[in-house]
């Protein structure tokens, strides 16, 4: 396959469970993006500067080692060039941790249990594929 | 809290692991609560901390062959069902948060740590645990919850505005 899948795009996914991982993977390899998985916060930050060329990213905010908030704080602190955008994916609704995503510079919040043609909108609005 | 507070919290339990089993495409009843000492335990169940002025634990439980009924991808292994059955829990947890939020409760959550054993026997829980029962057609799974508050803690009766699951809230 060509790097990037059909549409030629990367979306990086971090969340600490492999079964939350494969369920975004399913609904955006459908589409034609190709998805890099990571496991965890730092894990995220390593991909996110491997695959420089990603188009976005899909965040969790509850993990262990480096949370969510704190990797798209460091993300942006450590990596300036790395200004995709950031859609965080999770159990929490707080409008506090809503407002520290949305001041690091996230683009959205959905929270689990989503919808895969939700998530998947949401993604290509953000990507520029519709 | 009062009685009547820790009533309406442990129906919010009850409308958040149904609601957490319907989003995984289960259906299930809630059958009541049950003694502690009365559950026969199944192999696996999850444990995730709540913090803040109410603090306690959440367990989970459900049987192997539950849990493969409800993984999203049909998984079998043993450690695809752990990582399934700690994403369920964190869901029903977040599900429970929620709904705490919108009663004027905030709390914090741990990650999900699964524990599998042949003979599981609970000696001490925060709180006075709830076990509660919920049937799928023959099978049963079981949630508690145990929980103490700070005083001044207190849950307001009506529920106010929240993010519903699914929605997005765009930047």
């Amino acid at each position: 396959m060509i790097g990037g899948g059909v549409t030629g795009k990367k979306i990086v996914v971090i969340d600490d469970s492999s079964t939350a991982r494969q369920q975004v993977r399913s609904a955006l390899v459908v589409a034609g993006y190709e998805v890099i998985e990571a496991i965890d916060g730092i894990d995220g930050l390593a991909k996110i500067q491997s695959h420089a060329d990603a188009s976005l990213v899909v965040c969790d905010v509850n993990m262990p080692n480096l949370n969510g908030l704190d990797m798209l704080a460091k993300l942006r602190a450590e990596q300036p060039a790395a200004q995709m955008p950031i859609i965080m994916l999770t159990t929490e609704a707080q409008p506090d941790l809503l407002q520290r995503a949305k001041q690091a510079g996230a683009k959205g919040w959905i929270v689990k249990p989503f919808k895969p043609d939700l998530l998947l909108a949401a993604v290509r609005k953000l990507v520029g594929d519709g | 809290m009062r009685i009547e507070e820790w009533d309406i919290l442990q129906g919010l339990l009850v409308e958040a692991a149904k609601s957490s089993m319907a989003a995984a495409g289960v259906d299930c009843t809630h059958s009541g609560n049950v003694p502690l000492k009365s559950v026969a335990w199944p192999e696996m169940f999850a444990i995730i901390g709540l913090g803040g002025s109410l603090h306690g634990s959440l367990v989970v439980s459900l049987s192997s062959g539950l849990l493969r009924r409800t993984h999203p991808a049909k998984a079998t292994g043993v450690a695809d069902l752990a990582d399934w059955l700690a994403e369920l829990t964190n869901l029903m947890l977040g599900s429970i948060k929620r709904r705490l939020l919108a009663h004027g409760i905030s709390t914090e959550l741990s990650t999900p740590l699964i524990l599998s054993a042949t003979t599981l026997r609970f000696e001490r829980f925060a709180g006075v645990p709830i076990v509660h029962a919920f049937a799928v057609g023959d099978e049963f799974f079981h949630v508690v919850f145990a929980a103490v508050a700070e005083k001044d803690v207190f849950l307001k009766p009506e529920p106010g505005p929240t993010v519903e699951p699914g929605e997005m809230v765009t930047f």
